[in-house]
């Protein structure tokens, strides 16, 4: 239970719909950074210094974000993030630390939430970090 | 802000049917990996927490595979977490315990 933190605009821009976050319309990615996020000012992607786009790490990852409704609750689900390293460490980094969640879809890549993996890391050559999110991402009600 | 130990560094083995088998199958089937770190059961494990707030809650959310040839797979759990909801159920987290 990975401390969640979400961004303020999300609920802005979720209600002056420049993000859909309701089934698979949108499509949602996950992201490795190196700054702390800045909840209450960060907005898009480009507000955060991700790890370098090298050694299996992509630059950003599909997630299967997909929501559904029940009764008066919406509950998301999101497909585990796998990322492997390969010829170096992943991302040339040692300082990874944060991931974010993010709409591609959108025209500024707006920002949803991050996680604080607590220390920083390093994924070496043929290791893996995986981001597990379980039964749900999150639920709105 | 250094991680909280949780579960201390155990064979996978031994821990047979309390890790949940999706662990383990994402790194039997993971083809981008040695063949050594295909086979977790010859791993061994250890779980932290990444928070005080998770230490107190009391559910690790990092486990650590640690492969024989000293490559770690480490997997963050960050789904149902607090800020999904008050009703949010927590997901099952294994925990061990070594006397």
């Amino acid at each position: 239970m990975a401390t969640y933190t979400k961004y303020d605009t999300f609920i802005e821009n979720l209600c002056n719909k420049l993000i859909d976050a309701f089934g698979t319309t949108d499509t949602w990615r996950a992201v490795i950074h190196t700054d702390a996020p800045a909840p209450t000012t960060d907005n898009v992607l480009g507000d955060l210094t991700q790890i370098s786009s090298v050694n299996g790490y992509p630059g950003t990852n599909d997630i299967g974000f997909n929501s559904s409704r029940s009764g008066s609750t919406v509950t998301a689900t999101a497909t585990d993030v796998v990322w492997t390293a390969s010829g170096g460490n992943l991302g040339n980094s040692t300082t990874g630390r944060y991931f974010s969640i993010y709409d591609d879809t959108s025209a500024a890549d707006n920002l949803l939430c991050s996680f604080d993996y607590g220390a920083t890391f390093t994924v070496a050559t043929g290791e893996t970090m995986t981001l597990d999110f379980g039964a749900s991402l999150w639920t709105m009600t | 802000m250094p991680h909280h130990p949780a579960c201390p560094r155990y064979p996978v083995k031994k821990l047979s049917g309390l890790i949940p088998i999706r662990y383990i199958e994402a790194l039997e089937q993971n083809q981008l990996i040695a063949s050594c770190c295909r086979h977790p059961e010859n791993h061994e494990i250890e779980a932290t927490y990444s928070s005080d707030a998770d230490r107190d809650r009391g559910l690790p959310d990092i486990y650590i595979f640690h492969c024989t040839c000293g490559r770690m797979h480490r997997r963050f759990c960050v789904g149902g977490s607090a800020g999904s909801g008050p009703n949010a159920q927590p997901e099952f987290r294994p925990f061990w315990e070594v006397r």
